[in-house]
């Protein structure tokens, strides 16, 4: 009673006032859930879009997965970006950044960075040399003030490589490396390496940063819920022109099912990584359009090599022909497309040579005649673990039954345990334990080739420093890693990584699966999204008729 | 004297046993219990032989189709299984997980009840402490935290099902000796010098049947739920098993193009539930004598 305004409390008896109550709160509770609604009327300018996970803390060096990625997107610029505004099989071109243009010395070794001038964070502070070096000392610099473990720790696949960074001049930023590395550039694309205000950093602290992120980007915080909502307005200090979009809010609805609803009823505007369900859903309607942008990713089994049986070649071999990745890709209504081969389309690497695979098909007989070749005893058991959930896994138990399936045809029992990805990833981290045959997993940042089939199958990137978590390794693939590294022409370096590629393709580390072609739900009155090959979206081209 | 009244019931009751079988004499909420869980259980024993595929045979060709589809009467679910096999499989282990964890839940629940009444003092006082700590998390709550720490599967599950539910049994067990204890014929038992144990197990036990069975079988119909629930939840048997409570989570994502997918394994948990809840009612108002008083 005491919650209510006067004006109600006065108006007559206890009994009214009662009604009235019910009344306000039921209106109340309806006003609260259609927030965000386009039932009350949303502005034209205004873009939702649903995110399939939780809003994890923006702060760039410190995140991973695409669900975060793809937001900072929209906070913060890398000095490298990709050009999203075109559509090809392989990764998208190079394009200036917040730095405007770069070079590379013979060596490879030494990579110079022309900054854009004139830039400024959000905060007003300027983006200069010094910035990006503030950035990096965040990173790998111990003795710095900004130092934190948790975003080295998370950014060492590329400060690995960087011996300096300096700084000749306000607009000139010089990274020297280790070893040669001429796909430097590509790899300053990721969105990791986004550059964050010194004086925000400063000023909010390393911890705080994710929640008031300050960054150079088209887009400016209007306020965060982390987990649940993002509300982002046009940054008016933005260097490249004014967004389309006059507002742009993530809702997270990290369930499949009610993302859908939510989408159908116009609550939400793009679903950026839509699951087949949801997809199936949209197919032929007249409110969400679906697009592929195909970008580089590989979903697989990666094995132990270091146990029998996963040690034997032949053996590996024979479940990459034991596998009927036709029917993965019907179970999915054609969103994993099928894949053979370690370098996956979108790879800067790719071309018809690897979209070719390594020709593992569907067949059961020389899977049957490898396994009698490797040796090993049928009916033979592998454990293997697998995600049972989470972005990218939604279809996870269906998948491993048909693989279970498939492999029971040639004499081989997968026992699978299922957990949560957070917990698959704490498990498979040290790399695989003795007792563990093998994961499914996936990687989605599969278009720089160097860093990609690197990180992938190095022999030197095995746990701890690396995620080389089966343990493979073969030296002329690691010898070829090397040359390739170095290569300044980039046909040349792409052939190379393209050889190495087919020899891990006969290798057979992984049970190659699919590639996720990661369709989008796009309402129709969407602008400004190409199906570049990029999980990423150009913010500031988004928009709504 | 009071021979009349005692030998009234006796002499009706063998000319009703030659109508029909005492334990379904003429209370239908028994005999529909009692025929659902027969049922079930008959179709559990002879799912190998009346499933129509492999339930774990999968077909991608036919994906989510629905009821009375050429082949498949029920449908196929999400991967393209038969899902009237995998209901029929399914039967066995809905009983098993509903069944298994009640009777161990009886056992451990019932002694330490018997000897939480029995002894009394400070053993009631720990037990009962004991179990109120465990009563004051909700149950699903506690079994999903135990089933989390002991990691997937069905022994982890039916670990934390027989946790969750064993102060419920202590409990009524406990209060119904409390109340035995007070009865002439136990006073007298001890009063003859007959050591506790014969007391307790020969003299006590046999007379707290009647309210346990009763729980036993209530608490059986909870656990189809309860098991449905950690299994949707990703605790319990593993994917493929087919599990009903796994089938329903499965279906979810189709809940908009194949509704029946996830429909069909619910209606299947529903029916399971309230005939263990009916066939738990009808033994109650079979053995609980004021019941039995009432009906002409």
């Amino acid at each position: 009673m005491e919650l209510l305004p006067p004006s109600v409390r006065s108006r007559g008896r206890p009994r009214h006032s009662f009604t009235a109550a019910i009344i306000l709160l039921a209106a109340g509770l309806a006003l609260t859930g259609c927030a965000g609604g386009t039932a009350l009327g949303r502005d034209a300018g205004t873009v939702v879009i649903g995110s399939e996970g939780e809003i994890p803390p923006l702060d760039p060096h410190r995140l991973n997965g695409t669900v975060g990625l793809r937001l900072i997107d929209a906070l913060y610029d890398p000095l490298v970006r990709e050009d999203l505004s075109k559509t090809s099989d392989r990764a998208p071109a190079l394009v200036p950044g917040l730095a405007q243009s770069w070079t590379t010395s013979a060596d490879a070794r030494t990579h110079t960075f022309t900054l854009r001038p004139g830039v400024l964070f959000a905060d007003g502070t300027a983006f200069d040399a010094d910035a990006v070096k503030v950035n990096f000392a965040r990173i790998m610099d111990k003795s710095s003030p900004v130092y934190d473990k948790t975003a080295a720790g998370n950014m060492s696949f590329l400060t690995r490589w960087i011996d300096t960074v300096s700084t000749p001049d306000a607009s000139t930023v010089v990274l020297k490396l280790k070893e040669p590395y001429a796909a430097m550039p590509r790899l300053l694309t990721d969105r990791r390496m986004s550059i964050i205000s010194p004086a925000a950093l400063k000023q909010i602290g390393g911890d705080e940063i994710g929640l008031k992120p300050v960054g150079t980007g088209s887009f400016s915080v209007q306020s965060f819920e982390q987990g649940k909502r993002l509300d982002l307005r046009p940054n008016p200090k933005f260097w490249g022109g004014k967004p389309r979009a006059a507002k742009i809010i993530i809702e997270a609805v990290t369930d499949p099912t009610t993302l859908a609803i939510a989408a159908q009823t116009g609550e939400v505007d793009a679903i950026l990584s839509a699951g087949a369900q949801q997809v199936k859903q949209f197919q032929h309607n007249d409110i969400m359009a679906v697009q592929y942008p195909d970008p580089a990713n590989q979903y697989f089994i990666r094995l132990n090599t270091r146990i029998a049986p996963t040690s034997r070649p032949e053996f590996r071999q024979a479940l990459n022909y034991a596998i009927d990745r036709a029917a993965i890709a019907r179970l999915t209504g054609g969103q994993a497309a099928p894949s053979t081969h370690p370098i996956p389309k979108g790879n800067e690497a790719y071309d018809a040579s690897t979209r070719q695979g390594a020709g593992y098909s569907h067949d059961p007989g020389k899977a049957r005649r490898l396994l009698a070749e490797s040796g090993v005893a049928t009916p033979v058991r592998l454990r293997v673990l697998s995600p049972n959930s989470g972005p990218g896994f939604t279809q996870a138990t269906e998948i491993m039954s048909l693989i279970q399936q498939d492999l029971k045809a040639i004499g081989v029992e997968l026992d699978v345990q299922y957990m949560e990805f957070a917990s698959l990833l704490a498990q498979e981290g040290p790399g695989y334990p003795d007792g563990v045959h093998g994961s499914f997993n996936g990687w989605t940042t599969g278009a720089a080739s160097a860093d990609f089939l690197e990180r992938m199958f190095s022999g030197k990137l095995v746990p701890p420093g690396g995620v080389n978590r089966g343990w493979y390794r073969n030296g002329r693939v690691d010898a070829l890693f090397d040359q390739a590294r170095g290569e300044r022409d980039d046909a040349e370096r792409f052939s190379l990584y393209r050889r190495a590629g087919d020899l891990i393709a006969g290798d057979a580390p992984w049970v190659f699966l699919y590639q996720d072609r990661l369709p989008r739900l796009l309402n129709r009155e969407v602008t400004g999204v190409v199906p570049a090959t990029s999980v990423y979206i150009d913010y500031t081209t988004l928009g709504r008729r | 004297m009071d021979s009349p009244t005692a030998l009234g019931p006796q002499s009706v009751s063998p000319a009703r046993r030659l109508r029909l079988p005492r334990l379904t004499n003429g209370n239908a909420t028994l005999n529909i219990g009692a025929a659902i869980v027969l049922g079930s259980v008959l179709l559990a024993l002879l799912a190998p032989w009346l499933a129509p595929y492999d339930p774990l045979r999968t077909d991608t060709s036919a994906l989510g189709l629905g009821i009375f589809s050429p082949g498949h009467i029920l449908g196929t679910d999400e991967v393209g299984r038969d899902i009237l096999s995998r209901l029929l499989h399914g039967t066995r282990l809905a009983l098993l997980v509903a069944v298994v964890p009640t009777l161990f839940a009886l056992l451990v629940g019932g002694c330490l009840g018997l000897l939480a009444g029995y002894v009394g003092g400070w053993v009631d006082s720990v037990l009962m402490r004991v179990f109120d700590v465990m009563f004051s998390f909700p149950g699903i709550l506690f079994a999903l935290g135990i089933g989390v720490a002991l990691g997937p599967g069905l022994t982890s599950m039916i670990i934390a099902m027989v946790v969750v539910t064993v102060p419920e049994f202590g409990r009524i067990v406990r209060g119904a000796v409390l109340g035995l204890k007070q009865e002439q014929y136990v006073e007298a038992a001890r009063a003859l010098g007959f050591s506790h144990s014969r007391v307790a197990f020969r003299h006590v036990t046999p007379n707290l049947l009647g309210s346990t069975i009763v729980f036993a079988t209530l608490q059986t119909g909870r656990n189809v739920i309860l098991s449905s629930s950690l299994a949707f939840l990703g605790l319990g048997a593993q994917p493929p098993t087919p599990d009903w409570g796994q089938m329903l989570s499965g279906g979810r994502s189709l809940l908009l193009t194949a509704p029946h997918v996830a429909t069909i394994p619910g209606l299947a948990i529903v029916v399971l539930a309230v005939g263990f809840n009916l066939l738990g009612d009808g033994v109650r108002d079979r053995l609980d004598p004021r019941a039995r008083r009432t009906r002409p």
